[in-house]
């Protein structure tokens, strides 16, 4: 098990290096749909033995073994696929863009998989990192670009000082507000929740596709590694991180999805996805199974229709994918949102009613989104194959909304 | 020595981190940090527990030193591209600014360090010079105007946070210590050359 799982941590390295050698063109695609279904093969192998749902203890001080996980498998792959369907449909895509995204696997690997906490702040300061320099190379040292080399070194520093002190808070002398503020920090600055909320900003200064890095690798580590943090803490941090999560959430939520009224029709769906990214994060504070669920839908819905929203107004396809996300029910983001509510509901009514208040926002700013797809001019598809894959795309983010359960259960192992 | 000398090499150790300044002040911060926060974790478990630190921060000083040998390919624009460096008046200087930052640090690390508690140390004074280790870190993190400050910042918390695990388990999680100081230690050495992206004003 261990040989399967350390080579799916090494594998990406040479897989990277390979994308980059291929250049740009239908071999950098197969080289990425090659590498992804290489994850999928070593992952099924260690996974099919055991499936804990979460590894623990995760503030263990020592550096602890990578244990395997249904869930971390599935947001691996399925992050892999996102990325293969970025350079399949996505204008724009470079090899460098490709190699970056398969190198991103070894960091998310180690986040997701690690049992000891020191690992996971290198991981996720690593996968930061990764992205920050792709970032700083494509658009240069600019603001947002300096503040997510800042997030990568203070999210690393938060969870290895989180890590040390949090003994203390055991042994009751250290508040364990201390702790949860440091946890927070991390762990929003991964998702790009307030006060971390960098991406939007980001996405129309290094182009669409090089965002995607976030929407496809950082987001979802981010809200694995917070679900973790609400499961594995002790009770003096954990109530604390549970009421930073979802204030922070619900607050970035809201802000984005007014933002997403207002944006240019350009990077309208990088509000709206700022937006839900609130909700995640609303979502892994709640910590319930309800909202596990709420959680791994709203990433799955953008995973699939990122690809086709982020890119310029002018694509048929584009239409049946805002319907998708917008919050129309019964379709993949009505369903995310509504698991959202419904786990809200017995915690707090107010909670509930400002999470309801931001689906409305959601879904005016989602039609913003229809209109000006119905009314671009239209763009040259770039091929019918390119269309015909983002309208399959975009229909099956309408799917996972009438079929979540089965959904879940076949990308992430999840029973609600 | 004594429990209060060494943490105060800790703590005076994260001093030098919070005031220097290009590549020299880098070499100087990193060996500093491995031999003040080598003494602070000797306390838990003795010279291995010294060692840890006190090595990774020598790594650290000879890799930006090979780094600036050879026609100063660590500039990174290979890597990084090219950064517009820009400056801009301020009230400030970067190193007065610090200097302020650091003493409120001063006053919350004394104010927070008798709630740490780590094995059967008394942690009073090295607990101190951890938590001042960490401001200093989160202090260049924030005023960083380059990746060259933000590495030096993460150094100085990965060093703090390595001695207090050391302190934590008497000397038995060197590994985890490792790791945590070892990741900022070679992305410092990495990027300890690299372009800033804004020079004094």
């Amino acid at each position: 098990m261990s040989l399967a799982l350390t080579l799916s941590v090494l594998l990406p390295l040479p897989l990277a290096a390979l994308v980059w050698r291929l250049g740009a063109g239908p071999r950098t695609r197969l080289a990425v749909v090659l590498a992804g279904a290489t994850a999928v093969v070593a992952f099924s192998a260690v996974v099919a033995a055991t499936a804990p749902a979460l590894p623990r203890p995760l503030a263990d001080l020592q550096i602890g073994p990578l244990v395997p996980t249904r869930l971390a498998a599935g947001v691996v792959v399925a992050a892999l696929s996102a990325q293969v369907l970025e350079v399949a449909i996505g204008e724009g895509t470079t090899p460098g863009l490709a190699a970056t995204s398969v190198l991103l696997a070894v960091p998310a690997v180690v986040v997701l998989t690690a049992t000891g906490l020191v690992a996971v702040a290198l991981g996720c300061g690593a996968a930061l990192g990764v992205v920050w320099v792709r970032w700083a190379r494509s658009a240069g040292p600019q603001l947002p670009v300096r503040s997510l080399a800042r997030q990568a070194m203070l999210a690393m520093g938060a969870l290895l000082v989180g890590a040390v002190i949090t003994p203390s808070v055991e042994q009751g002398a250290a508040p364990g507000i201390l702790v949860a503020i440091l946890y927070a920090g991390a762990v929003t600055s991964l998702m790009g929740v307030i006060p971390f909320s960098l991406i939007p900003g980001a996405s129309r200064r290094v182009g669409a596709a090089e965002a995607s890095l976030w929407r496809v690798w950082l987001l979802p580590i981010g809200a694995v590694l917070g679900l973790r943090l609400v499961a594995a803490s002790p009770h003096p941090i954990q109530l604390p991180l549970q009421e930073l999560l979802i204030g922070l959430g619900v607050a970035s939520a809201v802000f984005w999805s007014l933002h997403g009224l207002v944006a240019d029709p350009g990077s309208r769906y990088w509000s709206v996805a700022a937006a839900d990214a609130g909700l995640v994060a609303a979502a892994v504070g709640l910590g319930s199974v309800t909202a596990l669920g709420a959680v791994l839908l709203l990433l799955l819905a953008h995973w699939l229709s990122g690809a086709v929203l982020s890119e310029d107004a002018g694509r048929r396809s584009q239409l049946v994918a805002w319907v998708g996300v917008s919050g129309t029910p019964p379709f993949g983001g009505f369903a995310g949102r509504l698991l959202l509510v419904l786990a809200a509901a017995p915690v707090s009514s107010t909670l509930a009613t400002w999470l309801l208040a931001v689906m409305g926002l959601q879904l005016a700013g989602s039609a913003l989104g229809m209109r000006a797809a119905t009314q671009a001019p239209r763009r040259p598809p770039g091929g019918r194959t390119r269309e015909a894959a983002a309208l399959l795309v975009a229909v099956a983010t309408l799917v996972i909304g009438v079929v979540p359960q089965q959904a879940l259960a076949a990308v992430f192992g999840v029973h609600l | 020595m004594g429990p209060s000398l060494l943490a105060a090499g800790g703590f005076l150790a994260a001093a030098v981190a919070l005031l220097a300044s290009g590549t020299r002040g880098a070499i100087a911060s990193a060996l500093c940090l491995g031999a003040g926060f080598g003494g602070v974790a000797y306390l838990a478990g003795g010279a291995a527990s010294l060692a840890v630190p006190l090595l990774l921060g020598m790594v650290c000083a000879m890799m930006i030193w090979a780094g600036g040998l050879g026609a100063r390919v660590g500039s990174l624009v290979w890597l990084l591209g090219r950064a517009p460096v820009v400056g801009r008046p301020r009230v400030f200087s970067q190193r007065s600014f610090r200097l302020l930052l650091g003493l409120g640090g001063l006053l919350a690390a004394r104010l927070l360090s008798g709630h740490l508690g780590a094995g059967t140390i008394s942690t009073q004074g090295p607990a101190f010079a951890c938590l001042f280790a960490w401001e200093v870190g989160a202090i260049r993190i924030g005023t960083g105007r380059g990746p060259s400050d933000l590495a030096l910042g993460a150094l100085a918390i990965g060093m703090g946070a390595s001695a207090f695990i050391l302190l934590d388990s008497g000397g038995g999680a060197w590994q985890a210590a490792a790791l945590a100081a070892g990741g900022p230690a070679v992305v410092l050495g990495f990027f300890a050359h690299a372009q800033p992206w804004e020079v004094q004003g």
